[in-house]
């Protein structure tokens, strides 16, 4: 008998491998030809990578670019730049891959990327710190509107090119090497409030009826701040500013206002049958869980005592040994306050938001089944074109955005919450570097001297809904209330778990979801907290060496750093290098291989000995 | 031919070489300038792995004679030094050559700054990879240094470094020895920008070691007349700096501190609590008709 013929899977296996690795390597000879000096035409493409994928950035880009490409002198030297965007999931290997093997864009935005951490930054992109200091030839006169003030005009024309962005240029400044490697073109805009219009209307009408009422319901009679039995209880009182508001179709100008008003629409849903209407869309994203923006305000009431270096900024360190000596608990009423405010905040959001992610909240917004979401200004555009373009003209609302409400006297938490926390230091973002192996550096420097002069830059960020990142530039519409509020207390006089190591952090933010939710009680949650920070290798002192370890590897890059500036400064020169090693050497001298940490576990524990483990 | 055969055709002959075990070959007179430059370059942009391995091929065969031996030696001794992870092998390397430059006819720069790598390398304990430090050694270095530069950049580095040394002892004595050391280098050159560093320096040590804010403040005044090091960070220093005018009861220093936060850095996260202080100062002088600058918005 014949034997029937077997299929030998290994050839098909590695057929197909084969097959992969030449269609890899005609992409990457193809992609080779389009680098450098390109091909057979000598045309020059200069790619840009970024990973701002939100509505209507990419087209803003596009037009920037087609627009720079028609430019007659980039006409002439055959140059063309083209964008790239790739997902934010696989933009940091994307990045990794093409720079290790010199295949990388011409210009990427740097960030996300690990290889460029610290000094790294300096092995793939360019300094431009010699760049930085002479006026950006697109801010000429000749570029700039005449409409605009006559001495910003003169000011963008004769300035230094860093001093032309909003934010002194520092989106692109490098603290490690004290050098500038972007330039940022966008500003991201603050965390606001946005309101569904059509719901705010139908939501104060509800509450002037139910307010009017005699007897009021008991839900609403539970609003009204009071005291028992020691405790706290509502969150305003009935006044006339009350009145004054509900008079008027403005959203919550008050923390208590803002409170009362998520109660409306969740007694209106359940009233209405509206089984899909949640007051806030909140989601496990970051900032869509509103708690965590008034966050800072209550954990800043200790940044006097916590203070133990010297340096404004509240370390991680400080807020642990602040908790080790005393200064705060979580028995301490700003923190169980902030948990008792989370607490109530999380009743508004949806049920089970923790499983729901940034997508899904913006569209439960989008569709009109939330009255609030939070959110920055990089979702504005999103936000905004999605309620546009509802296919029924009925279910188009209007958007209001607000900064979040603070309290005021006489309602809950207004000792807790002084100040919104200030934005007066906001840095641009999107920040583009050169690819250090790019032979088109002149034209990659051109095209962000373009894309970050104020006219390209005003109209650039105005289509994609972004606020501009130079100075003079009018953002759209849209995007004004997203310009920063420089009222407020710095951050840096507040801690929160977010800005811990991640042994503590990672603890510290499953425990408060939990409690947040109302899965555990704030008594286990306590508990829970105190007795991981109690754990010798993983709490306080478990901080304080690994805080030493980190100390010594940042000593020891800056005297990587500084070895090289002083050779440089040695071969060639110059005052600007000469400012930078000057930086770096009292950085050094501060920081000097962990002493500073000794001295203050020596201030805070005199005879004790430094952990180790 | 275009750039991608190169790059296949490198990436062959590389493949190869490791497959079989081969070193690449030696240089070339004709090709050490070409090689030193690929070292230096890569150095320049921190890559000190890529610097060591291209400054390893040439600097070992280099005679003294060669016009470029002193960058090259120096170049090769820092790429060994600060290879990453620390290598007690290199580290050793790199202290051999930046003796051979202490005895060689190199210029001044290059020998200044051996020593002063040397005292570091003695100082640091991670340095050299094994934690083992010799201060006495560190500070015979730098006080050389000091004999030879007493003034200027070299003379300012050599003297902070050295008051370091006795700094990180952290008993009173040996700080006070320090900022000794500090204010001697300060009195013989005060207008040099590196002082800044100097009273800078001194005055954290004032505040933070031996808690004297009243000297503290001193020595920031003192930095901020000449220009802060830091000065990207000058609205912090001068926050700072009010904060301990006003708990020395020093309020028309605070004051004037509180008015530059707002006008100097209108983007200075301290603009809103200075302008605070302002107001409460004005409340409580109303005599004084203390100016409250408006802080500038967006």
């Amino acid at each position: 008998m014949e034997k029937k013929k077997k299929i030998n899977w290994n050839y098909i296996a590695l057929g197909l491998l084969l097959a992969a690795y030449l269609a890899s390597a005609v992409r990457f000879f193809v992609l080779q030809r389009t680098l450098g000096d390109g091909g057979e035409n000598g045309q020059r493409i200069i790619r840009v990578a970024h990973w701002q994928l939100e509505p209507g950035y990419r087209e803003a880009l596009g037009k920037v670019i087609d627009d720079y490409n028609a430019l007659p002198r980039v006409k002439e030297a055959n140059v063309t730049v083209m964008q790239t965007p790739i997902t934010e999931r696989v933009y940091s290997q994307f990045m990794n891959v093409h720079l290790i093997s010199g295949t990388a864009p011409d210009i990427a935005v740097t960030g996300k990327t690990q290889l460029i951490q610290g000094s790294g930054v300096a092995r793939f992109f360019t300094a431009l710190g010699e760049y930085v200091g002479k006026p950006n030839p697109y801010n000429a006169k000749e570029f700039t509107s005449p409409e605009l003030d006559a001495d910003l005009r003169d000011y963008l024309a004769k300035s230094p090119w860093k001093d032309t962005f909003m934010d002194g240029m520092e989106g692109g400044w490098n603290d490690d090497l004290s050098d500038y490697y972007s330039v940022p073109v966008s500003n991201f805009g603050k965390l606001r409030l946005f309101y569904n219009g059509t719901i705010l209307k139908d939501g104060k009408a509800f509450l002037r009826h139910n307010i009017s009422l005699s007897p009021q319901p008991e839900w609403l009679q539970d609003m009204w701040i009071r005291e028992e039995g020691g405790q706290t209880f509502g969150y305003l009182p009935d006044n006339q500013r009350l009145r004054d508001w509900l008079a008027n179709d403005q959203p919550p100008e008050t923390l208590g206002q803002f409170l009362l008003y998520c109660n409306a629409i969740q007694e209106m849903a359940v009233e209405q049958d509206l089984k899909y209407l949640a007051a806030i869309s909140g989601s496990n994203y970051f900032v869509s869980n509103l708690a965590n923006l008034y966050q800072p305000a209550f954990f800043s009431h200790y940044s006097d005592e916590l203070d133990i270096d010297g340096i404004t900024q509240m370390s991680g360190l400080e807020a642990i040994s602040g908790w080790d000596l005393g200064v705060w608990s979580f028995n301490s009423p700003e923190i169980r306050e902030f948990y008792n405010f989370a607490r109530t905040i999380s009743d508004f959001f949806p049920m089970g938001y923790l499983g729901l992610d940034r997508e899904q909240a913006q569209r439960r917004f989008v569709l009109g089944n939330a009255a609030i979401i939070s959110s920055g200004g990089w979702d504005a555009s999103g936000i905004f074109k999605g309620v546009a373009s509802r296919d029924r003209e009925e279910d188009r609302f209007e958007v209001i955005l607000t900064p979040a409400p603070l309290p005021v006297e006489g309602e809950r938490w207004a000792k807790y919450i002084p100040y919104r926390e200030s934005e007066a230091n906001f840095k641009a973002g999107v920040p583009m570097g050169i690819n250090k192996q790019s032979p088109n550096f002149d034209w990659a420097l051109d095209f962000l001297m373009y894309i970050s002069s104020q006219p390209v830059n005003e109209s650039f960020n105005q289509q994609a809904n972004w606020l501009p990142a130079v100075v003079g530039g009018k953002p759209a519409e849209m995007m004004v209330d997203f310009m920063p509020i420089t009222e407020g207390f710095p951050a840096t006089y507040s801690f929160s778990p977010g800005g811990m190591r991640a042994s503590v952090r990672s603890k510290w933010d499953g425990q408060s979801k939990l409690v947040m939710t109302g899965d555990i009680t704030y008594e286990d949650f306590n508990e829970e907290m105190s007795s991981h920070f109690n754990t010798p290798r993983i709490g306080v002192k478990g901080y304080w060496f690994e805080e030493l370890l980190s100390s010594i590897d940042r000593s020891r890059a800056l005297d990587r750093t500084l070895a090289v500036e002083e050779f440089n400064q040695l071969v060639a020169p110059d005052e600007e290098a000469a400012q930078r090693e000057r930086t770096l050497f009292y950085r050094s001298l501060t920081i000097d291989d962990g002493v500073h940490l000794r001295n203050m576990w020596r201030n805070v524990h005199p005879g004790e000995p430094y952990p180790n483990f | 031919m275009s750039r991608s055969f190169h790059l296949f055709a490198f990436a062959l002959v590389m493949s190869l070489l490791t497959l079989f075990g081969c070193a690449p070959s030696k240089v070339n007179d004709d090709q050490i300038e070409v090689v030193a430059d690929e070292g230096l370059a890569a150095l320049r942009i921190f890559d000190f792995t890529s610097a060591y391995k291209s400054l390893s091929r040439i600097q070992p065969e280099l005679p003294q004679t060669n016009p470029r031996w002193e960058e090259i030696t120096f170049a090769y001794a820092i790429s060994c030094w600060h290879a990453t992870p620390p290598d007690p092998e290199k580290t050793k390397i790199a202290v051999d050559l930046f003796r051979e430059i202490l005895n060689s006819d190199a210029n001044d720069g290059y020998k200044t700054l051996s020593t002063m790598a040397l005292a570091r390398i003695k100082e640091v304990s991670s340095s050299d990879g094994d934690g083992v430090t010799d201060l006495e050694q560190a500070r015979a270095l730098y006080e050389s240094v000091q004999k030879e530069h007493p003034t200027g950049k070299a003379g300012y580095q050599a003297s902070l470094r050295l008051a370091q040394s006795y700094v990180q002892l952290l008993t009173p004595e040996s700080i006070q020895q320090g900022l000794v050391i500090i204010a001697a280098q300060i009195e013989k050159d005060p207008v040099d920008p590196w002082a800044a560093v100097a009273y800078q320096y001194s005055g954290d040590l004032y505040a933070y070691y031996l808690n004297d804010i009243s000297t503290a403040l001193d020595c920031y005044l003192k930095a901020d007349e000449i220009g802060m090091a830091n000065a990207s960070r000058a609205d912090v220093y001068l926050w700072g700096m009010s904060m301990w005018a006003a708990q020395l009861s020093k309020d028309a220093l605070a004051v004037k501190l509180w008015q530059r936060i707002i006008n100097d850095h209108p983007r200075s996260i301290y603009g809103t609590m200075a302008r605070d202080h302002l107001k409460d100062y004005a409340s409580s002088h109303p005599d004084e008709a203390v100016e409250i600058p408006v802080i500038k918005t967006w």
